[in-house]
């Protein structure tokens, strides 16, 4: 290969464990995906739970799906799916080296991330309300009341069905999990752009901006299975 | 070592235009979810329905904004590997729990073990 003789110059942002600049990029990449296959581990055993208490309490998680706001868990997927196509033209822009480009585009992903976390707080600030959250805030009367209030014509109920309390418990957690990647998502954002300002990164070496897109599109992932399925069925 | 060329460096960058295609294939899909949950088609076919356009949706994801495409063959192995583990996780769980208590089982009342 003509660029062999390039590749063992020995970089600056090449670390000395490894020959070539190919092999860095190689492992890492191959590093970053294991860690993205854990990832998947870790959701998979939540949507597991959520599968299994969903077949024994079909009432509750009917029920706690209508109690949802539709569209503002449509209006997040949005979001979140748009600052997933932010973060790929961060990446594009990372691949021609456009430092300032790559900044644009961080910016617009962070400002559409925040989107979410304001309708998420809408939420979880509506269900605090309502005393639906298990374990530190749990009021059967007012959880009864606004179950019935958005529950599906001929489905009203006189006394909580059972297992409505492990939907919230899932959808807490399941959430909460989700939310917790973004915050890591978003300081990893800002460590990033510090690096790219200070002209850390070029055509050839970029890893943290593509691999911060790797897992920002995860968390993309997770939340278009947990939408559909705390939202809408 | 031109013999261990990775593959990825035959697969040309995705274009702008390419993500962009995605992006509106992932809005339309957003919307056919919310309009099949507002149909009935039983608490099963809803949540299939609900559950094959997420998966749809990740493949686009993984697909092009992962650049699965552009990644070599252990990348892919990795990728597919994963969600291979993950659904052999889910056909078990859900063929038992469903069989035992699912819609429609044949299982006593009250025979949950807890």
């Amino acid at each position: 290969m003509s660029h062999s003789a390039t590749d063992t110059e020995h970089k600056p942002y090449q670390q000395h464990h490894f020959d070539t600049m190919e092999q860095q990029t190689q492992s890492t990449l191959l590093g970053i995906w294991l860690f993205m296959a854990q990832e998947i581990l870790f959701f998979g055993g939540m949507f597991a739970a959520y599968t299994i208490y969903r077949i024994l309490y079909p009432q509750a998680w009917h029920l706690g799906a209508a109690s949802q706001n539709t569209w503002l868990g449509m209006i997040n997927t949005i979001v979140l799916i748009g600052s997933s196509v932010s973060i790929v033209m961060a990446v594009h822009e990372a691949r021609h080296a456009n430092k300032w480009k790559v900044m644009k585009w961080f910016v617009i992903t962070l400002v559409l991330g925040s989107v979410f976390f304001g309708i998420k707080s809408i939420e979880y600030t509506g269900k605090w309300h309502h005393g639906m959250v298990p374990g530190l805030n749990w009021n059967e009367e007012t959880a009864l009341h606004t179950l019935n209030l958005h529950a599906p014509e001929g489905h009203h109920i006189e006394e909580l069905p059972e297992g409505i309390q492990l939907y919230y418990s899932l959808y807490f957690v399941m959430t909460g999990m989700h939310a917790l990647h973004m915050v890591i998502g978003f300081g990893l954002a800002i460590w990033i752009m510090i690096k790219n300002a200070r002209g850390c990164f070029n055509e050839e070496y970029y890893p943290h901006i593509e691999y911060f897109g790797l897992y920002w599109h995860f968390v993309d992932i997770v939340w278009i299975f947990l939408f559909p399925l705390l939202y809408l069925v | 070592m031109s013999e261990n060329l990775p593959d990825h460096d035959h697969v040309p960058h995705t274009t702008v235009k390419e993500y962009m295609m995605v992006f509106g294939a992932l809005m339309g899909l957003t919307v056919l979810t919310v309009i099949i949950s507002q149909i009935h088609l039983g608490l099963l076919g809803n949540a299939m329905a609900a559950v094959l356009i997420a998966a749809v949706k990740t493949s686009l994801v993984v697909y092009f904004f992962m650049h699965v495409r552009e990644s070599p063959r252990i990348i892919k192995f990795i990728v597919i590997s994963s969600f291979a583990w993950v659904s052999i996780l889910f056909l078990f769980t859900i063929a038992d729990f469903q069989a035992q208590y699912g819609e429609g089982a044949s299982h006593l009342p009250g025979a949950m073990p807890w």
